[in-house]
């Protein structure tokens, strides 16, 4: 073992080590699911809810959330929508081309907290990237749970993610899942409405119950209120926040969130704690 | 009967005294509609309201230029339209099951009738829709953001 020193140690952190793309599916029209392995050949570990830095040459770094299994331990999977720079740079990369990445920073999903009760996942959007390896955990430790459900709301039945992954979750007896999109013609035989619309299709004792939600910040709001109402204890309610991930190691100050810097107290906080700040117009 | 199983899901029955179970009970029928039947059309007479027992239903607008939309789909225990309940007691929306569903059907005639006299079951029902009109604004109103974002065309 070496021993080394804060500021070696920190160093370190802020070194990208390079990857290799070895694979890319396309998920949307413009989210892509890239999958890297370490060029150095070096285990990959993480816990399901951190991020890493993916850094595009001559582009830029940006923070994106693991979405792959923690039991692949070669194997590091990224879902990332092209939104910008960068992320056109990611989505365009090809098997074989090489990225620099930083990590894995930040908290993950409470999953030991939550055995022996029910678990609820709920997500939006892009925001079932981030929590897919918990959701492949919870399944994996489903016998210690007392109910594990996911519900998942997208835009439309085409921008639904892991398309494969829900036939396969659908039809598994360790996870209930439920779908909504907010707009659908009467081919989709899913629902259609506000994801927080399916909890009371859900059997689950509201006291008994931790909560993982993911989405846009206004879609958290919405959904933790919703599980409040209904009973959930708001300290058993975790939420994911992202603000302007940098360093990643809780250094320089661009994440800062009233008295938190995300990239170490986040991006996964309990909604408890983080409520009031998250309807506060600026901080 | 399929009334059994939403006395212990369905909002409106579960906030009802025996007096007003036994009414609706004394109103009500079961219907099975194959995936894809409408159920209702857009500003027909609301002269039956529903509860799903089973299955998913779905109100849809139609359009002239393409082809139906859904606004929003229910489940087992949820309440199919809540414009029966109001003047002029005409559905805002036309409703279809979305796969084969059971539903349970109630005149609704009969209903808006009683509820003019027994002011207990009148508020045990205004309260009930009152409460789901109130859960499906809040719901139109956070899809009104767009929150997610779609795929480039």
């Amino acid at each position: 073992m070496t021993l080394t020193s804060a500021p070696e140690q920190r160093l370190e952190e802020m070194l990208p080590k390079t990857f290799r793309v070895i694979g890319k599916e396309w998920e949307t029209t413009d989210t892509a699911t890239l999958f890297f392995e370490d060029v150095a050949g070096d285990p990959i570990e993480f816990v399901p809810g951190q991020f890493m830095m993916l850094y595009v040459f001559g582009l830029g770094e940006v923070p994106i959330s693991i979405a792959g299994n923690r039991l692949d331990d070669h194997t590091l999977m990224h879902t990332v929508r092209a939104v910008g720079a960068v992320t056109d740079g990611i989505c365009g990369l090809e098997t074989g081309d090489e990225v620099g990445i930083r990590g894995p920073f930040g908290t993950g999903w409470p999953l030991e907290a939550a055995i022996g009760r029910d678990l609820l996942i709920i997500t939006g959007g892009i925001g079932l990237a981030p929590l897919r390896p918990a959701v492949l955990q919870a399944i994996d430790t489903s016998d210690k749970l007392s109910s594990l459900s996911l519900l998942y709301g997208a835009r439309t039945p085409k921008d639904l993610l892991y398309k494969q992954d829900l036939l396969g979750w659908e039809a598994s007896t360790d996870i209930n899942v439920e779908t909504t999109v907010d707009r659908a013609g009467f081919d989709w035989r899913g629902d259609v409405g506000l994801v927080t619309t399916l909890l009371p299709r859900i059997d689950f004792e509201p006291e008994n119950t931790d909560a993982f939600v993911c989405g846009p910040e206004v879609m958290m709001r919405v959904v933790a209120r919703e599980l409040r109402n209904t009973g959930v204890p708001k300290e058993r309610i975790a939420v994911s926040l992202e603000r302007n991930m940098k360093c990643g190691i809780g250094f320089c100050g661009h994440c800062q969130y009233g008295s938190d810097f995300l990239c170490k107290t986040g991006p996964v906080v309990p909604f408890d704690r983080f409520e009031r700040r998250m309807t506060a117009g600026e901080i | 009967m399929s009334l059994e199983s939403l006395k212990s899901s369905a909002q409106l029955l579960m906030d009802l005294d025996e007096d007003g179970l036994e009414f609706l009970e004394s109103v009500a029928t079961e219907v099975v509609f194959p995936a894809g039947a409408i159920i209702f059309e857009e500003d027909q007479y609301a002269d039956t309201f529903y509860l799903v027992a089973d299955g998913k239903a779905g109100l849809e607008v139609v359009l002239a230029t393409r082809p139906p939309v859904l606004l929003e789909t229910v489940g087992p225990g949820e309440m199919l339209g809540v414009s029966w309940l109001t003047y002029p007691y005409r559905w805002a929306w036309r409703a279809r099951a979305v796969n084969r569903s059971t539903l349970v059907a109630f005149d609704a005639d009969a209903v808006r009738a009683r509820c003019r006299e027994d002011h207990k079951l009148a508020a045990s029902v205004y309260l009930t829709v009152a409460d789901e009109s109130g859960r499906r604004l809040h719901a139109a109103r956070v899809r009104l953001l767009d929150l997610y974002p779609g795929g480039r065309e």
